[in-house]
């Protein structure tokens, strides 16, 4: 994971997220995740 | 992993918001149960108001996984009528060559019906689709034209 994480801007705080997608007018992708 | 892709992470930072879900994090726990999350990694394609209108469960490859973020964007944006855009995307999740290319022509001819209620071209996607993978589920969902 510390992998990709490197090479995706993840947004980690949900609200923001939802902000940053209206904002810009984008879809949110919503990875669901278990760490190891 | 399929996220470490330079193009499927392109695709994502150019396209989309990506936002982790951690269970780890207990403040996600309600997204999770919102969504009837239940099997980790699952992917949610969702709208700027937070409904999820795609959810991929498991891993994917690669080339399948960007044909799941082009079919759930486009989704998405059928939702909000965005119809040029969403049969952008389509047209070419259904060019490529992977295992998604049935489900991306079962949507694109719904997006054609949905922008210009052409049920010629609808109709006409759907018959390709029988015609190439008749095996597929999503063969299986599509309805023939009505009789004259």
């Amino acid at each position: 994971m510390e992998h990709a994480v490197d090479l995706i801007n993840w947004e980690t705080d949900y609200t923001r997220a939802l902000e940053s997608a209206r904002d810009q007018r984008r879809q949110l992708l919503v990875y669901f995740h278990k760490p190891n | 992993m399929t996220y470490s892709n330079h193009t499927v992470a392109n695709y994502i930072n150019d396209n989309l918001v990506p936002y982790i879900a951690s269970m780890g994090d207990r403040s996600a726990w309600p997204l999770f149960r919102a969504n009837h999350v239940i099997w980790t990694p699952s992917a949610g394609l969702a709208d700027h108001k937070g409904s999820i209108h795609h959810l991929s469960v498991g891993f994917s490859p690669p080339s399948d996984f960007l044909s799941v973020l082009r079919i759930g964007r486009a989704r998405c944006m059928m939702a909000w009528m965005r119809y040029a855009e969403a049969i952008k995307e389509l047209e070419q999740a259904a060019a490529s060559t992977n295992s998604m290319v049935p489900e991306a022509l079962f949507w694109l001819a719904t997006a054609y019906y949905f922008a210009e209620r052409d049920t010629v071209r609808m109709y006409a996607i759907w018959d390709k689709l029988a015609t190439l993978y008749p095996d597929s589920p999503w063969a299986r969902h599509i309805y023939p034209p009505p009789s004259d």
